[in-house]
């Protein structure tokens, strides 16, 4: 009876642990959905006109086009989208991009330190741990870091 | 006669096996596509971005020539990001991703199931199966500052990744969609990714269209020459 209440532990803990790393590979559908419903609409228009600029989009009265902040995505660059670099506070940035640990003292418990600053920082810690594992994957030698310009 | 015979059948297994052999040689070195980028970023702004990606992996550039909202090019190189505006360089920062690692280049090396990592110092830590998912997580042994990597695939195509910090908390998860075959080439037509920074997450979901492999033309776009700068 032991042995088979101990079996029977030990697979349910087998069975949690593996639902839970599944569970991990969700995300909600519908929160997607409607949280693009009005650039998705957007990108129809275009496609259907490419000749339309931004600009005649500002023109048009359409309620859903209303919801949108054209006037901020024509400022936004193509880069600020893709990479979101733009509007860094680069010096922060940089501590989390270099050397995150010495960067956490620095800057993201500092109350001297900006919120943007805190941000940028931890932005850096984000694509320094990309960028860490993927410059592991590019080098043959782990744990040497990848050359990051600044 | 017989000899005849013998030689005809040596003669047509040679045919069948070198032609099997070019089909298994055929290389897949360009894809191009239409594509979109739907973002909301850090501060809660929706971005959209429109274009056209063209990419060689012999030549190593990933071009962007996007339409919306503005009209530029983008040229990302194995170190550089370069933005091209009226034909003028504008713009120069460093890449934050190697090429061998974007998903065209997995894709067309065949090696996107496993994230390219099966040819990296990555060792494979842990094998899960669900009903539908196969679950593996990947880690850099002796590198106890790299966080380990998830990925999750159903039929032999990569679904999933999730990028853990050394602490084991989730940085950024991604997911791949909507698998079409071009050629022979499986490529994911919708990206979903989420980043997460501090309390709040960033969301993207790119879309590609009228996928191309292989693409003769366009040679211009493949190998766009990038102006010197200012």
């Amino acid at each position: 009876m032991k042995k088979l209440f101990v079996i029977l532990l030990f697979f349910s803990t087998c069975l949690s642990s593996y639902a839970g790393n599944a569970d991990k590979f969700s995300y909600n559908a519908d929160e997607l959905q409607n949280e693009f419903s009005d650039l998705q609409s957007l990108e129809s228009m275009f496609i259907g006109n490419q000749n339309l600029t931004i600009a005649d989009f500002e023109q048009m009265d359409i309620d859903w086009l209303n919801r949108i902040d054209l006037e901020n995505m024509k400022c936004a660059s193509p880069v600020q989208a893709m990479f979101g670099v733009d509007d860094m506070e680069w010096g922060a940035f940089a501590w989390g991009f270099c050397c995150s640990p010495i960067g956490f003292f620095l800057v993201a418990i500092s109350d001297e330190k900006s919120n943007n600053e805190k941000l940028s920082y931890w932005i850096g810690v984000v694509i320094s741990s990309l960028l860490g594992s993927i410059a592991a994957i590019a080098n043959p030698t782990p744990g040497t870091s990848l050359y990051t310009g600044y | 006669m017989r000899i005849i015979q013998h030689f005809k059948f040596l003669l047509l297994t040679f045919v069948l096996a070198s032609s099997a052999l070019q089909i298994y040689a055929q290389t897949f070195s360009r894809i191009e596509a239409d594509f979109s980028i739907k973002e909301k970023d850090i501060a809660g702004n929706k971005i959209l971005t429109i274009g056209h990606v063209y990419f060689d992996k012999n030549i190593r550039k990933i071009v962007l020539d996007i339409s919306f909202p503005n009209k530029i090019i983008i040229v990302a190189s194995d170190s550089l990001v370069y933005i091209i505006k009226d034909d003028s360089l504008v713009n120069t920062s460093p890449a934050t991703v190697p090429i061998d690692f974007t998903v065209y280049n997995l894709c067309l090396n065949n090696t996107l199931e496993f994230y390219g990592l099966k040819e990296t110092p990555y060792k494979l830590e842990e094998l899960e199966k669900d009903s539908d998912l196969i679950i593996t997580t990947w880690d850099l042994p002796d590198d106890e500052t790299a966080g380990k990597l998830m990925l999750s695939q159903k039929d032999k195509k990569l679904t999933g990744m999730i990028n853990f910090d050394s602490e084991g908390i989730i940085l950024s998860k991604y997911f791949f969609e909507n698998y079409t075959n071009i050629d022979g080439v499986e490529f994911p037509a919708k990206m979903i990714q989420y980043m997460f920074v501090l309390d709040k997450k960033t969301i993207k979901v790119t879309t590609h269209r009228n996928i191309k492999i292989n693409e003769m033309g366009n040679n211009y776009f493949y190998d766009y020459p990038v102006p010197s700068g200012r």
